[in-house]
């Protein structure tokens, strides 16, 4: 893969046009707070070992964006990120026939 | 934050962007069975219409309800203008004020996305180019901005964009044909 291709990595994001395309803006509080409350609930074992080279910007990039300064925890509660249960989009799918079929945004 | 301009514009090339623009046929769209493994996906704003008036085809329900979902700020914002069109004298607002309220309540925070500064960036590049081969009138461009800004979002956090607004995005996804758009028809 030549060094302008674009593909996605294991993370799910972008990687073709390099790091500074993702977003280094931090999460609201009440989001870390929930990343927070449920690594100390799910990660209270730490009975496991990783290791494995990432980019030493993505990292920082992901420090950032939780306010956190420990590798460990930053790894952790992107891991709690994916962990958590999202129904949102099932939850979604049973609103069928909650609007009706008039109904335009208008944008 | 910031942006890289010169990137973004090698990127674009809007100086060689000269060639009429055409909508492409169906059969040129990208469809949910073309893509073959699980990816998020950032719908756009008539999605959670869509969902709502049980309007979506039974593919894109299903890819709703098992793929990873992304949400761009910007498609949420459009939800809120709809809250804010509602005429409150009309005898349907308050079903549809509750609808739109409860999607954006019900929207998980940790899976909103929105575009940064380079976002926004390119999507003036493209917007303005797009008015050019387009040939809107001038401020037209300024109608297809927030559907750019969302293609662009999707494409920056790895997430192919659902739509049914073909007509926009199909021409802004020409120029930038590595960003994944999802098309479907109501």
């Amino acid at each position: 893969m030549g060094p302008h291709a674009s593909a996605q990595d294991e993370t799910g994001l972008q990687s073709g046009g390099g790091l500074g395309q993702l977003s280094k803006s931090r999460l609201s509080v009440n989001t870390i707070g929930r990343l927070r409350g449920v690594a100390d609930t799910l990660a209270r074992g730490k009975d496991k070992r990783v290791s494995g080279r990432i980019s030493g910007a993505l990292l920082a990039t992901v420090k950032e964006r939780l306010g956190v300064t420990s590798d460990t925890e930053a790894i952790e509660m992107a891991l709690v990120n994916m962990a958590i249960t999202d129904d949102f989009g099932t939850w979604l799918v049973d609103q069928a026939g909650r609007l009706d079929q008039a109904f335009e945004l208008g944008v | 934050m910031g942006f890289d301009l010169d990137r973004t514009i090698r990127a674009l090339k809007p100086e060689k962007r000269t060639a009429p623009l055409a909508y492409r046929s169906a059969a040129g769209l990208v469809a949910a069975s073309d893509l073959a493994t699980k990816r998020p996906i950032l719908p756009d704003a008539t999605v959670y219409v869509h969902a709502g008036q049980g309007r979506l085809p039974v593919g894109i329900a299903g890819m709703l309800r098992q793929w990873p979902l992304l949400h761009c700020s910007v498609a949420l914002g459009e939800i809120a203008h709809g809250i804010g069109r509602l005429d409150p004298a009309h005898t349907m607002t308050p079903g549809r004020r509750g609808y739109l309220e409860g999607v954006l309540r019900q929207v998980p925070q940790h899976r909103i996305v929105s575009p940064d500064d380079d976002v926004h960036v390119a999507a003036g590049i493209v917007t303005g180019v797009l008015a050019r081969l387009l040939g809107l009138p001038k401020g037209g461009h300024r109608l297809k901005v927030n559907d750019v800004l969302i293609l662009l979002t999707a494409r920056k956090f790895g997430a192919a964009l659902v739509t049914a607004n073909v007509g926009d995005l199909d021409v802004a996804q020409q120029l930038r044909p590595d960003a994944d758009v999802i098309y479907y028809a109501v």
